[in-house]
């Protein structure tokens, strides 16, 4: 999970992403730093990120994205 | 018929309330079903034939996917691990070919009934121009009511199945009705199958509060509709269509003027529509959210049609910047360009995808595409010039909660907008921006003085007083719903004596100041005819 | 539930009351353009004294492009009144009647055949029943206008129409007629549902002692052989008498190039004078109607 920071931090900083839940609703993350997040977390993580999973809920807070990313990799 | 004229409000509506009330609830869904084909005959005649192949079509498209899938989950059961990265690769791509071609053949009728006849007509210019003799014949075609509408919504349908976001239906019924659900069949909002086919399903029982609710929603629409957008439609359309006889300065006030128009017509048959969707318990995606606060053209896209901004950010947006080319090239350029400009340059190329097809679903003209063009423009160097501003502000140390800051660029934004209406409706291009050229170099507001843009115009001052009135209430009531305060509930919540009265204002306000009858022309909604 | 029904009821029964009373306000007080009354020139059967129109005729536009009561009295001494508004459908044709009847009691009533064409959606008795009843719909927008006597005055006719009910116009604009009137056995369908408008009328007019009589007006773009034959078939299964105009050329003389105002669509007063005499001609020949020329009740038409 702090790989997950870190890269996060890297994308756009200034975020708590620790605390923050509305990451999407409240623009903290826009499509662009969603796009080269999904690019860096496939590579990091070795999945392949559906565009059916490219929802709020999936990417509102650190929690939620470190759960798409096991359960993605649980289903190989 | 249409939302807001007497047909559909004292008689259709009304009649379809009482009749699904009457039936036993397993039986209501048929109410709204039949009573959704009748508005369909009424408004499409025999076209109703598109809608129903548009059913019957990704109701088969659905089970072929699903059996696609069935097949597959057993197979996975009985595979070694090894086997089944394998197994999934092979059926995803029998997938996909079921997804294609259930795309294609409903995006090809669209494409055949909407823009056949624009792009052999710019071939026809072409040939002509390279002096090839040869010449199509252009056939126009008829195009049912809604179709740009529930194409989108059977498009976003198979796509869902496809992703296994939703399980194929096997209910023929559901479907039909999730696809020519009457409200929202003329101008949306495009409702995806989890939105609303459940809901629609249910055949809740039509409550007293549900009532109440949606009727007080559709009184607020009507008056959006019939007593502001209505009342400046002759006023408009005079300006768009002789903008060389007027002075800058009132082409400027037209333009304005029409997307005022625009606003309240479109917003207003929205709350009519998911008013009335209320009144049956089914709540419908919103398709706006105050998008004159917005503070950048992207926001606005998010608060303006919302569902159309949606279906195209989730079923061509990221589809495309997350296809396997243009993530590498993402991967890639972020190496070279840095975490703000390697992004860009693939989002860039799903960004141009999705505008120009948001041009041309709004119409078969360059005006159109010229619309979508536009907006991709302003948003692209918004993104580029975006590391530039942080920097300068920085220095300047303005800060970006300032009041001042966050004004500034709604008004920016709100400009902007009312520049790129300009083009919408303007009949070329080339008119559009001989208008702006006309704002520009000729700003004066002479004919104003003499009072001659007044009554000749369709509009008196009494006229305008109205709409100016119109228009700070309906600000009044934007700003309180940005503020997130329920107005609902406040109504509701008062003494009975205030409450009818407030209902009496309404139903008194469209009756006396609504622009209906022998002075006016009927206005045909501006959205149906996309 | 029942406190719910109460709730309804008394809501409704204050939104009439005040329904009434806004339509109270808003009712032009006078028949006159000047006091807000729609339709001034058929209107104007309103202020005529009562008893004195033996013709009422009614229809669309066509009616009052081509027939001049004026003339017919001059020739004749026979009174009528033209009651055609633009696009009249059958149901105010009816009202018209209805509102005539209450001071007049014409002997012959003549219908303009083009109306039976129109179609009307399924909301037009319902728009006509209101505007009878709760004239609020209908003059809503002379909140604009309003007066001090429109608040406390009476409702009291006076404008009388000289023209009475004849739209007067002297442009020239020439058609071709081309395929106009060009034989042929079918027929055009009417609406079911103005079938039974006519019916309604029909019965009305025989109540009231009055005759109803179809006539076309000519009209190179309105007017079809296809539709002569299915206004013909209904005249016949009804026994109402049908003349049409646009058959009779060889006795009216109808000249496409000078005798319409607006290429073909309507006469102007060329056109109307001719088409007058033929149908002066033929009320003069019935033998029921009055010549009133003389009678000094009637002073006001010389």
């Amino acid at each position: 999970m702090d790989r997950l920071i870190e890269i996060l931090e890297e994308i756009e900083d200034g975020v708590d992403y620790k605390n923050c839940k509305t990451l999407i609703d409240d623009h903290y993350l826009d499509s662009l730093s969603i796009i080269s997040l999904v690019a860096e977390l496939e590579d990091e993580f070795d999945i392949t990120i559906p565009t059916v999973e490219i929802i709020p809920e999936n990417f509102n807070s650190v929690e939620s994205m470190w759960k798409l990313i096991t359960r993605l990799q649980e289903e190989g | 018929m249409s939302y807001s004229d007497a047909t559909y409000l004292v008689l259709f509506l009304p009649l379809t309330i009482l009749i699904y009330n009457l039936m036993p609830q397993k039986h209501r869904w048929k109410v709204l079903l039949i009573a959704s084909y009748i508005f369909f005959w009424c408004i499409s005649k025999k076209l109703i034939i598109f809608i129903i192949f548009s059913t019957f079509s990704i109701h088969h498209f659905g089970l072929w996917l699903k059996s696609i899938q069935e097949e597959r989950n057993k197979l996975l059961k009985e595979a070694e691990k090894e086997s089944k990265k394998a197994i999934r690769a092979e059926y995803l791509k029998k997938q996909r070919k079921v997804l294609l071609l259930g795309v294609l053949i409903h995006l090809g009728i669209l494409l055949v009934l909407k823009y056949s006849g624009f792009a052999l007509e710019n071939l026809n210019a072409l040939f002509a121009m390279i002096k090839i003799p040869i010449s199509f014949s252009i056939t126009k075609y008829m195009m049912p009511i809604g179709i740009s509408f529930y194409t989108l919504q059977a498009i976003s349908y198979i796509t869902d199945v496809y992703h296994e976001k939703i399980q194929a239906d096997r209910n023929l019924g559901r479907l039909a009705l999730f696809m020519t659900f009457f409200p929202q069949i003329m101008e949306g909002p495009i409702c995806r199958y989890s939105d609303t086919a459940m809901q629609l399903w249910e055949g809740k029982k039509v409550t007293y509060q549900n009532l109440k609710s949606g009727l007080l929603r559709i009184g607020y629409g009507i008056i959006k509709k019939i007593v502001i957008a209505d009342r400046l439609n002759i006023f408009v359309q005079t300006i768009f269509e002789k903008y060389s006889e007027f002075d800058g300065g009132i082409v400027a006030i037209g333009v304005i003027l029409y997307t005022v128009q625009l606003y309240m017509d479109f917003s207003g048959v929205m709350d009519i529509v998911i008013g009335s969707g209320e009144i049956f318990g089914i709540k419908m995606p919103e398709n706006f959210r105050q998008p004159f606060f917005s503070k950048t053209i992207s926001e606005f896209w998010t608060r303006w049609h919302i569902t159309l901004g949606a279906f195209f950010r989730d079923y061509v947006f990221y589809p495309l910047s997350l296809s396997e080319p243009l993530k590498k090239l993402t991967t890639k350029a972020r190496k070279k360009l840095g975490k703000h400009y390697g992004p860009l340059i693939s989002s860039s190329i799903a960004l141009f995808c999705v505008w120009f097809c948001n041009g041309l679903w709004h119409g078969a003209a360059w005006s159109f595409i010229f619309f979508g063009m536009y907006h991709f423009v302003l948003i692209l160097t918004g993104n580029i010039i975006e590391p530039l501003v942080n920097i300068v502000n920085e220095k300047l140390h303005i800060k970006k909660e300032n009041w001042i800051y966050k004004t500034l660029q709604i008004i920016r934004t709100t400009i902007l907008v009312f520049i790129g209406e300009l083009f919408f409706e303007a009949k070329t291009v080339k008119d559009g921006f001989a208008m702006l050229n006309r704002i520009f170099t000729q700003f004066s507001f002479n004919g104003i003085s003499t009072g001659a843009i007044l009554d000749k115009n369709g509009m008196d001052l009494k006229d305008f007083i109205i709409v100016g009135i119109g228009i700070i209430f309906v600000y009044i009531i934007s700003i309180l719903k940005e503020k997130n305060v329920d107005i609902k509930k406040w109504v509701f919540g008062q003494k009975i004596v205030i409450r009818w009265l407030i209902y009496y204002a309404i139903i008194f306000v469209v009756i006396i100041l609504g622009a209906y009858g022998m002075n006016y022309i009927p206005v045909d909604p501006m959205y149906a005819g996309f | 539930m029942k406190k719910i029904i109460l709730k309804c009821t008394i809501f409704c029964t204050i939104f009439l009351i005040i329904l009434i009373i806004l339509s109270h306000i808003v009712v032009p007080k006078n028949n006159s353009k000047e006091a807000g009354m729609e339709d001034e020139l058929a209107n104007g059967i309103l202020a005529e004294p009562e008893n004195t129109i033996d013709v009422l005729v009614v229809g669309d536009s066509e009616s009052y492009s081509s027939y001049v009561p004026r003339e017919i009295w001059n020739e004749y001494g026979i009174t009528s009144y033209v009651c055609g508004n633009p696009k009249q459908p059958l149901s105010r044709s009816l009202s018209f009647i209805y509102k005539t009847f209450k001071t007049q009691k014409p002997k012959i009533v003549m219908l303009e055949t083009n109306t039976i064409y129109r179609r009307r959606s399924l909301m037009y008795p319902l728009y006509e029943l209101s505007d009878n009843i709760l004239p609020i719909f209908k003059y809503h927008d002379r909140w604009k206008t309003l007066t001090k006597n429109d608040l406390f005055g009476k409702v009291d006719y006076t404008t009388i129409q000289d023209s009475k009910g004849y739209y007067y116009s002297d442009i020239i604009k020439s058609s071709k007629p081309g395929k106009y009137m060009r034989r042929s056995k079918d027929e055009r369908k009417i609406p079911k549902s103005n079938k039974l408008y006519i019916k309604i009328m029909k019965k009305y007019c025989e109540k009231n002692g009055a005759k109803l009589v179809f006539y076309s007006a000519p009209s190179s773009k309105n007017w079809t052989y296809e539709k002569h034959n299915g206004v013909q078939a209904l005249a016949d299964s009804l026994g109402i008498e049908f003349i049409d105009l646009n058959l009779k050329n060889n006795e009216i003389n109808i000249n496409w190039n000078e005798d319409s105002r607006d290429k073909g669509d309507h006469l102007n007063y060329n056109g109307a004078i001719k088409v007058t005499k033929y149908l002066g001609k033929y009320l003069y020949e019935k033998n029921i109607l009055t010549d009133h020329r003389g009678d000094p009740n009637y002073q006001e038409w010389n």
